[in-house]
């Protein structure tokens, strides 16, 4: 009896789930992992707790197909001689009525540098005046250069010339008097968050389902036409295929050809090519008696065959990475790319044998020049491509080169510890950048100590360092470019593998999606077409 | 017809024969053994065991691939040519499957092998002497099984710095040696207080024959047979440990790194995870029938 | 079993009454025992506590290391003073511990910042076990009865097919069972939610698939005890006093042939829990076993070592449990205590 119930209770919510669907401006997405907090300041914040927040909070800017646009500030000016930011802010509301003023978005960059926070992303807002001072303990919270004159103004000083600064700064909102009421608790929960923008967080199953629901006081509602988002958890993807195809999720994120092709077949859905500022790449320990040599560093990269990986890992989802960034990543829409060749092939065109290279780096070594007796360790972090991706790399450095790969597998906590302390010869990881071109560069800047490599070039920091501080796109562009082919090629500090362009798949119906790379649009513009 | 006295000798009174035992003598073995091959569903069971591991040591000579060679037929259904068909990265999945069987069966083996030694010993000297000591190796025990598994494999396997067989092996077993201590100081209380020990010991017969006659062998069965289903919880074991993505890794494979790997590709080629997942269900399978069927021959109770 | 000897029979002289005590002293021995049972159980636990928390900083790698972004040395200095990870690992025992004793607290995570451990443990540890302790439950009463069944119609057409039921219920690793199971119901024919969580629906298939083994396990214990049992003198004695047939069964075979399941109960019931974890990944489920994963992945200390005792504490607790109801139904064995 008891089961009969239930399943009748089953068709009942099915159907009313059905019914739903159809009818409302509704989606549902998902995220691999539950948000750690929606705290924009805490140590912790991730990369879904920034999705979440680029819903349900109102940035001064927004990065919206590819261009920064007004957000919470109505206007803003600035000063070069001063270097100095001044905002106008919104008149916009909090969910619970109250109004959102500059004093709000002034708390929050005081909570960065209270070096009590821990706030982890610290280095994005160390061009505004006295930031570094404080976090490090020496200065007091009042002397950071943001001010607030009035609750409609913002005034930020800087320190030095930042031409991404409206790209790199977080500009979220914090209101005082919640926080301080919630303290650590703050953004732990649907009771402990205040939300600010196009939607309003009003459920959290942790670990299961976030509910996101339209924000009537927002300043732009009229705009946001969806009345509702789910953010599923869930990181097991034939569920997601599966509830792709039952109708429970509407948008998904892959880069597996098996699914792509199934959906790409099918009119239903859209699948768009999704740009990700990600660069798997081999990191060499410039420090191992083996690696200090660069023609080895360079043979070990040009051994690597990108085409053959790519087509074997992600059926050539995944373009091959010849250089830094993708074709997707410049300044002012002009991509890298456009101006400068990628390195690594314009350097494989000048060598025809990486084996030959790679014995005269072992003479050079004054090694024994048989490749065959050379074992390199090769550290990677567990997930779902090891193996394989352990595989590969056996298959590629044994056959061309000649020597013998030892797999060392750890997962990423005591990998990235290893990699860090030096205690590693050949690694293999992928990293993304933030926001913006500089981000993959400032990684191997040698003060920086980002990218564990211990290979690192005085030419590179300077030109790095002049470009990040260049207004000029072009002079910038040009910068960048040599300094990768300084770190790519000449140097060989790591060897690029491929770029992650992900398949982005979300039902035909459902229009307004902000594609591009750095988006921080959330779903203000999303909608559901009859 | 008379009998006269010189009909007669006088063989004398052969006290060795008095025991003497009309029908052939069996020895306990031989007897299990008989009784074993009579049970049809145990005798089949290891015979698939038997051409399971032989396919493993020989498996790839079989079929005529290397299971790390890689090519450009990826994704193959099974067909004449790669009989299970193959991988992502091109490689012959019968090869791999019997490649990985190998690993997979050394960590069953070994492991459960290691771990009823450890625990036998233990558990027997536990029983013996009794008092204190046992209370105080009973709490060992007890300390060493509450410990939470994945902490241990995870700080093992960072401690050895490697991601191969004898780690795992070695975390598999710092738990999983508990089970069978328990199991054997049981048994050997059991013996110890049963009343034909007892008797034996009031008979004035030494320990050491009451150890070689009366304990071995009829500890002996439990810990065989413990032993036989065992093996199958460390196949287990490997496979969840290599779910969790702490298996071992390339060159090497095994039954629970192939299978969780096809459990991603399950949607679109089956194959990939229903061999390595059939390799498992029959191993499994045959160990628990074979040692069903070798408990009921090695019980000392059932014996006719 | 450690703690008592199931050879009730040869009870010699240890203090308490012999082979038949009188009923009346049962009830207050039962409490003595069960108190001083706990009382060791806080040992075991302040000991698996104290080793786990020594291992858990053994491990290479920190809350920090384990998190993907840039940060810079003064983060890090920072970072350590908050969660007073820059002390020395045996100073920060003494806080942990004092938090517990004086506090009742076992610390806040440092993943995900302002979660109580106690609070999330609470939380997470409900939803494993409303899948896990419904499936062990489903398992051990259609195991029982399943196993009975067996071995009463021995070698018949039901014990056949219910023998091919349990030995595919143990030979299929659960991984592979769920997957099935999911591509089956999900994806095949969708009859059941593939993500979220709260209905009924969704809790449909994780229990049949956790239920699957620890069913074919206790209905091949249940079968082979039932087995000795109705071979016995007792059983045959009832029938000649004229029991009807279901009258034995309950009262004499079902009674003394479920021992060997309950000794595996208690383990059972604590697999559930660690051992969820696949399951709860595969099906979506928010429950512990995933959030134990994460937590060690992360190097979430305070998380790993509150869990670490949780999972301690629910293994002794149901090893206890198991041998309370043992000696409720089996009268031949006496509470002995730790002594022998």
């Amino acid at each position: 009896m008891k089961k009969v119930f239930a399943a009748l209770i089953c068709l009942v919510m099915l159907m009313a789930a059905v019914g739903a669907m159809a009818a409302t401006q509704e989606i549902t997405v998902f995220r691999q992992n539950e948000p750690t907090t929606l705290d924009r300041v805490a140590a912790t914040i991730d990369e879904a707790g920034k999705f979440i927040l680029w819903d349900t909070s109102e940035p001064l800017f927004r990065i919206i197909n590819g261009a920064t646009e007004l957000s919470g500030a109505e206007s803003y000016t600035y000063d070069e001689d001063t270097m100095t930011y001044t905002f106008v802010i919104r008149d916009n509301y909090w969910e619970d009525g109250v109004k959102v003023t500059a004093q709000d978005y002034l708390y929050s960059f005081q909570s960065m540098v209270d070096p009590s926070n821990a706030y982890g992303y610290i280095s994005d807002i160390y061009c505004i005046e006295n930031a570094e001072a404080i976090y490090a303990g020496q200065m007091d919270v009042a002397e950071l250069g943001v001010t607030a004159p009035d609750e409609k103004t913002l005034v930020i000083k800087l320190n030095e010339v930042t031409p991404a600064f409206l790209e790199v700064v977080p500009l979220y909102p914090q209101r005082k008097d919640f926080v301080e009421a919630k303290g650590d608790a703050y953004g732990n929960d649907v009771d402990n968050f205040l939300s600010c923008g196009p939607f309003k967080l009003t459920g959290w199953d942790h670990n299961s389902m976030l509910t996101l629901v339209k924000n009537d006081k927002y300043w732009d509602a009229d705009n946001v036409k969806l009345e509702k988002v789910n953010v599923l958890i869930s990181n097991d993807n034939n569920a997601r295929y599966s509830a792709m195809l039952n109708g429970t999720l509407d948008y998904w994120e892959t880069n597996d050809p098996d699914y792509i092709a199934h959906f790409e077949s099918d009119a239903g859905f859209t699948c768009v090519d999704l740009y990700t500022p990600t660069l798997t790449f081999v990191l060499f320990n410039g420090q191992d008696e083996l690696l200090k040599n660069t023609k080895i560093r360079q043979a070990l990269s040009l051994a690597i065959n990108r085409e053959f990986f790519v087509e074997a890992m992600y059926k050539s989802v995944y373009p091959p990475a010849y250089g830094l960034t993708s074709s997707a990543i410049g300044i002012n829409g002009v991509a890298l790319r456009d101006v400068a060749p990628e390195p690594v092939k314009v350097l494989a065109e000048s060598v025809p044998d990486p084996r030959a290279l790679f014995i005269e780096g072992l003479n050079e070594l004054g090694m024994d020049p048989d490749p065959s007796k050379v074992t390199v360790k090769f550290s990677i972090s567990s997930g779902a491509t090891t193996d394989d991706t352990i595989a590969l790399y056996q298959a590629m450095w044994g056959e061309i080169l000649g020597i013998n790969v030892e797999a060392d597998v750890s997962e990423w906590a005591s990998f990235w510890t290893d990699c860090k302390a030096g205690d590693f010869q050949i690694g293999t990881l992928a990293w993304s950048g933030e926001v913006d071109i500089s981000f993959l560069f400032n990684l191997f800047l040698t003060d920086s100590a980002q990218m564990p490599c211990f290979t690192y070039s005085e030419e590179f920091d300077e030109l790095v360092k002049s470009a990040n501080k260049s207004i000029d796109a072009q002079e910038r562009l040009d910068k960048y470019a040599q300094a990768e082919k300084i770190m790519m090629a000449d140097l060989a500090a790591i060897a690029p593998v491929c770029y992650r362009v992900n398949k982005a798949v979300l039902r035909s119906n459902i229009k307004g999606w902000d594609y591009n790379v750095f988006s921080t649009a959330g779903h203000r513009y999303v909608y559901v077409e009859d | 017809m008379e009998y006269s006295e010189e009909l007669f000798t006088i063989i004398g009174c052969d006290e060795a024969q008095g025991e003497k035992i009309g029908r052939p003598q069996t020895t306990y073995w031989k007897d299990a053994w008989r009784r074993l091959r009579q049970n049809k569903v145990a005798i089949f069971a290891m015979i698939i065991l038997i051409l399971i591991i032989f396919l493993s040591l020989f498996g790839s000579s079989i079929c005529g691939y290397d299971h790390t060679k890689m090519s450009m037929d990826m994704n193959q259904t099974p067909s004449l040519k790669h009989w299970f068909g193959t991988d992502k990265l091109g490689r012959d999945l019968f090869a791999r499957v019997f490649a990985g069987g190998r690993i997979s069966l050394m960590i069953g083996i070994l492991g459960a092998l290691i771990t009823t030694v450890f625990g036998s010993v233990y558990g027997s000297i536990s029983a013996f002497v009794g008092g204190t000591v046992d209370a105080v190796m009973m709490r060992i025990v007890e300390i060493v099984s509450s410990i939470p598994y994945l902490i241990v494999v995870i700080m093992l396997s960072l401690m050895l710095n490697d991601s191969g067989v004898g780690s795992i092996l070695l975390a598999l077993c710092i738990v999983g040696w508990c089970q069978t201590a328990r199991l054997v100081r049981g048994q050997v209380l059991q013996l110890v207080n049963s009343d034909y020990v007892i008797a034996a010991r009031t008979l004035g017969v030494s320990n050491w024959k009451i150890i070689t006659r009366h304990m071995i062998p009829n500890t002996m069965s439990v810990i065989i047979v413990n032993l036989t289903f065992r093996i199958p919880s460390y196949i287990f074991s490997e496979a969840f440990l290599s779910f969790v993505g702490l298996g071992i890794s390339s060159p090497n494979t095994s039954w629970g790194m192939l299978a969780s790997a096809g459990k991603e590709t399950m949607l679109f080629y089956p194959y990939q995870m229903f061999f390595p997942a059939l390799m498992i269900a029959l191993t499994m399978l045959s160990f628990t029938l074979f040692g069903d069927g070798l408990r009921d021959a090695l019980d000392p109770k059932l014996r006719r | 079993m450690p703690f008592f000897h199931t050879v009730g029979w040869k009870q010699k002289s240890h203090g308490f009454e012999s082979v038949f005590p009188a009923e009346i002293g049962k009830g207050r021995k039962m409490i003595k025992y069960i108190l001083r049972r706990i009382l060791y159980m806080l040992l075991v636990l302040f000991i698996v506590t104290t080793i786990t928390f020594f291992l858990m900083h053994c491990i290479p790698g920190d809350p920090l290391t384990a998190l993907v972004q840039k940060l810079p040395e003064q983060t890090k200095i920072n970072y350590y003073a908050k969660y007073g990870l820059d002390k020395p690992v045996i100073e920060q025992y003494l806080v942990f511990l004092k938090g517990i004793f004086t506090e009742g607290t076992l610390g806040e995570s440092i993943r995900f910042p302002g979660r109580q451990v106690l609070d999330t443990i609470q939380r997470y540890a409900g939803f494993s076990s409303e899948i896990g302790l419904v499936a062990v439950l489903i398992g051990f009463v259609v195991g029982i009865i399943l196993g009975t069944v067996s071995a009463i119609k021995q070698n018949r057409l039901p014990d056949k097919i219910i023998s091919i039921i349990a030995i595919l219920g143990i030979s299929l690793p659960v991984f592979l069972l769920a997957s099935l199971f999911q591509y089956l119901f999900t994806v095949k024919w969708p009859l059941f939610p593939t993500l979220g969580w709260g209905t009924p629906a969704h809790k449909i298939l994780p229990i049949l698939c956790m239920s699957f083994s620890p069913l074919a396990t206790y209905t091949r214990y249940m079968r082979s005890s039932v087995l000795d049992v109705i071979n016995q003198d007792y059983i045959t004695m009832a029938e000649a006093k004229g029991m009807s047939f279901s009258q034995v069964v309950r009262r004499h075979v079902l009674r003394n042939s479920i021992l060997p399941s309950l000794t595996i109960l208690g383990p059972n019931i604590a697999d559930v829990f660690t051992g969820s974890f696949v399951i709860e990944s595969i099906f979506a489920i928010p429950g512990l076993g995933s959030y134990y994963i994460t937590a060690v992945n992360d190097r979430d200390f305070p998380m790993i070592i509150g869990c670490a005792m949780f999972y301690t504490g629910i293994y002794i607790l149901s090893l206890l449990l198991v041998d309370i109801l043992y000696v409720i139904i089996d009268p031949r064995i006496r509470l002995t205590g730790d002594s022998n």
